[in-house]
This record gives C-alpha cells, sequence and structure tokens, in this order.
C-alpha cells in the first residue's frame, strides 16, 4: 500500500489477523466483578500484537478499541487481508484453562477458485490447516502449566473466514485465577506468539487461491452464418 | 281455629322460605357459571410409567467433555413427550449446585415437535432441480430418520452463559441425550420462542440444522498440575 509521501511501503512480514471477541454493546461473560469479556480480549490481543510485531510479523486487528464490529465485518477483514493465521480472542468465567476451537466444517477435496463460495462455510478451505494451527497450540499450552482442552464447534465468523482460524477461549484456572490476570494474559500470548512463530516457518504466507478475474462477455465475430454466440475476453481459441 | 298471629308467621316463614330459594337459585347460577363454560375436554388420562434407565449425555465444563450418564427415570412413552421430558430433565440437572455445567434453572423447553424425513420426498420434483442448484440442496430433503424441533424459552436462553465451552456443551448434550434416547432423530433444529435465533448466547451459531450423530465431537483433554 503506498504510504501518503508516494514512497512503497516497506516490505512487510507475514500477517496475522487479531480478533478480540466482543467490542461496543457486545460485552460477553462477565471475567470479574466489572471486568468484562471484551476488555480482556483487547487487553491479550494488544500484548500478542505487540509480542508479534517485536517478531517481525504484520499485525491486523479486527478492532483496536472499545467498538461494535459485527460479525460480517471481522470476517470480511480476514478475507480480503488473507493472513496466515487467524486468532479469534474469547474469553470466559467458566471452564477451567485455554480451550482450543476449530470449525466444524470438513475440510473440501479440491478447491476449485472458480466455485462459489457459501459464506457460512468459507473456512471449509482451510479447516485442515486450522486443525494443524490447533494442534500446534495445544502442544504449546501442553507445555506450559495452563490447562487445555481443544474441540470443534460452530462458530461465526471462524467458518466464514478464508484463513488457517483458532478460537482460543481463556477460562479460570486451579487457583480461581480469572482471565483478566495480567500473568494469565502474557502467558496465553507468549505461548500463542510462539506458535505463531513457527507457524510462519512452516506454511510461510497462506494466501488462498485468487479468484479468477471476471472477464467481460462480447459477442464474439460472425463468421458467415455462423451463430451469435458469445466468448470471454481472453478465453483459450 | 287458628289465631290470626299464627297465619301471619305462617305467611311470614313461607314468604321467607319462598326468598330465601330464589336467592339460592340466582347466587348459584351466579357462582358456577364459569365452570359450566369452562372446557370440559376430557384430559389425557395420567399413565403411570414405571421409572427406566436413560442415557443423559453431561456436559463438564473443565475440560470440555461430555458424559453419558445413565439415570433412572420415569418417562412418558409417546416419543414428542418423552423428548421433551427428557431435555426437561437434562436441563434440570444442569441447574443443580453440584452441576459441571452450570445454567440458570427454570423453564427452558416450550415444545419438542418431530418431523418425519425425507422432506419433499416427491422423485419427480428432485429431478427438475437444476444442476447448479443441485450442490446447494436441503439436507433435510436427504436425510432419513426425523428431525427434531426443539422450541426453547427464550427467558432460559437469555440467561445463558456467554462462552464458546459452555454454549457448545450446552448443544451438543442436547443433541448426544436425544440421539441416545432417541435413535431415530437425526436432525435437530432449535427455535426460541417459536423464531430462529441467530446465536445461543453470542457465540455458537444456533439457527443451523444439527446433526444428531455428527455433529457431537469428543474433546481432548490434556492437564499439567503442578
Amino acid at each position: 500500500m503506498p504510504q501518503p509521501g508516494g514512497q512503497p511501503a516497506p516490505p512487510q512480514g507475514p500477517l496475522v489477523l487479531l480478533d478480540p471477541a466482543g467490542g461496543g454493546a457486545q460485552g460477553g461473560s462477565s471475567i470479574a466483578d466489572r471486568v468484562e469479556e471484551k476488555q480482556v480480549t483487547l487487553q491479550v490481543a494488544e500484548r500478542l500484537a505487540s509480542l508479534l510485531r517485536a517478531r517481525g510479523f504484520a499485525v491486523e486487528l479486527t478492532r483496536e478499541a472499545d467498538t461494535d464490529v459485527s460479525g460480517d465485518q471481522r470476517a470480511a477483514l480476514a478475507n480480503t487481508s488473507h493472513p496466515i493465521a487467524c486468532i479469534l480472542l474469547h474469553a470466559s468465567n467458566t471452564g477451567q484453562g485455554v480451550h482450543l476451537y476449530t470449525t466444524n466444517l470438513k475440510q473440501l477435496p479440491v478447491v476449485d477458485p472458480a466455485a462459489p463460495v457459501l459464506w457460512d462455510e468459507a473456512q471449509s478451505a482451510f479447516a485442515a490447516r486450522s486443525q494443524a494451527l490447533g494442534v500446534s497450540l495445544h502442544e504449546a499450552f501442553g507445555r506450559t502449566r495452563i490447562p487445555v482442552a481443544a474441540g470443534t464447534a460452530w462458530l461465526r465468523p471462524l467458518d466464514n473466514m478464508q484463513c488457517p482460524a483458532v478460537a482460543v477461549e481463556m477460562g479460570p484456572l486451579h487457583d480461581s485465577t480469572t482471565a483478566d490476570d495480567p500473568s494469565y494474559e502474557n502467558k496465553v500470548a507468549n505461548a500463542v506468539a510462539g506458535v505463531l512463530l513457527d507457524w510462519r516457518n512452516r506454511v510461510g504466507r497462506m494466501t488462498p487461491p485468487a479468484p479468477p478475474k471476471p472477464a467481460p462477455v462480447v459477442p464474439a465475430p460472425v463468421n458467415g452464418a455462423g451463430a451469435n454466440t458469445a466468448k470471454p475476453v481472453g478465453s483459450a481459441q | 281455629m287458628i289465631p290470626r298471629y299464627q297465619r301471619y308467621l305462617f305467611a311470614g316463614l313461607l314468604s321467607c322460605s319462598v326468598f330465601l330459594a330464589i336467592f339460592l337459585v340466582y347466587l348459584h347460577k351466579k357462582n358456577f357459571a364459569s365452570v359450566k363454560n369452562a372446557d370440559n375436554t376430557p384430559m389425557e388420562a395420567p399413565v403411570t410409567s414405571a421409572a427406566e434407565n436413560v442415557t443423559l449425555a453431561l456436559a463438564d465444563d473443565r475440560d470440555a467433555t461430555i458424559t453419558p450418564t445413565v439415570r433412572s427415570i420415569a418417562l412418558p412413552r409417546q416419543p414428542v413427550i418423552r423428548a421433551r421430558a427428557l431435555l426437561e430433565h437434562l436441563l434440570a440437572d444442569y441447574s443443580l449446585p453440584r452441576s459441571a455445567h452450570p445454567l440458570n434453572g427454570g423453564m427452558a423447553v416450550d415444545d419438542v415437535f418431530l418431523v418425519p424425513l425425507p422432506l419433499g420426498q416427491d422423485a419427480s420434483s428432485r429431478k427438475a432441480v437444476s444442476p447448479m442448484k443441485q450442490d446447494f440442496n436441503d439436507p433435510l430433503t436427504e436425510a432419513n430418520g426425523e428431525l427434531a424441533v426443539v422450541n426453547l424459552h427464550s427467558s432460559w436462553v437469555d440467561n445463558h452463559p456467554s462462552g464458546i465451552t459452555s454454549e457448545t456443551l450446552t448443544i451438543q448434550s442436547i443433541l448426544a441425550t436425544l440421539r441416545a434416547n432417541l435413535p431415530e432423530i437425526t436432525k435437530v433444529k432449535f427455535l426460541v420462542d417459536g423464531k430462529p435465533r441467530a446465536t445461543l448466547a453470542g457465540n455458537v451459531v444456533f439457527d443451523r440444522i444439527y446433526d444428531a450423530a455428527t455433529d457431537v465431537t469428543a474433546s481432548s483433554q490434556t492437564e499439567n498440575h503442578d
């Protein structure tokens, strides 16, 4: 993207999209006294973004303040920026430790760039890669002292995203430490950043196949009494 | 010869009796009119059901797992009422203090409807679908078994805890419990006060048609103790 002075932007590292849940009127779970999920997820996203930028990643957040962002807007940002990973950050006052969720959609066997993609099933082209990222995160949290569980769920906007996507939900710990505890947030951010560093080395830039550019349809030259057929410009002769 | 005062007394007492009789008839009509006009449709005769072993798929928030648990419960035989009673038992269990998946109490299930599948079995109409549209066919036209439409009270759904784990486990617990006890149920659709709702409590999709067999996914757990 060109900068205001007309200078080309410096080359950036691979992009990671962070999606702090909630925002604005969507407070989410009540994590502690006067602490809502939307505050905790934004704090963790900011910590994680700092760590990732220090490691050479470009980071985009679906919200950087207490603003209302719809699920479709979050997914649209993921689908237009082509990140190598999308991390959806959630917090809850139930459960224990960190719970990781990937899509319940089945991986598409062959991705045809020209095929229409259902909005609710956009993640299906990335299901296997999301699963692999989820396994890496599970292993990383397993090395920490944080209890971790993994599963699949039907989630929006995760199911609408065209990127390897994992939802990370922070619950209370054994000792009743809640998700708004700064050391807990740091541990989670460190674990995720470490995994993404490895993920970058493993898969590189995972840009989804670009859809073909639509070509205008014009009438083909009429040869003799030939039919007035139409051919797209640039199509094979 | 009857004295005059006795005749007057007799006439007075007779008048009082007639007046009281008329008054009683008036009161009877007034007070029992509502009973007379009430719906006298005979109620379904109570059926004594013996307690039987049923499987409740109980959720645990700590490790995000679902554990099939056998309970001895008296349930009606009719599948629709049985499904509703089963879900009421399941969700009431989560309102107990010892629950590992704490939910608010109160009436959760308004109704359960069972719809035979597949919908629209007319083969000729299926042939009319264009090849482009075949990829997006409604799964209910191809599934077998029964679709359970579970209509929940908004008062219960509105108070459901928000969180991916909590919401996912509630849905999967309902699916697994229905599947375990009523195997003919293959698909489940949730409504809230008769209308679809996008998410259960802000996170997990609630307006899709769930597959009772495959949408219940077991969670793995790794726990590290100090």
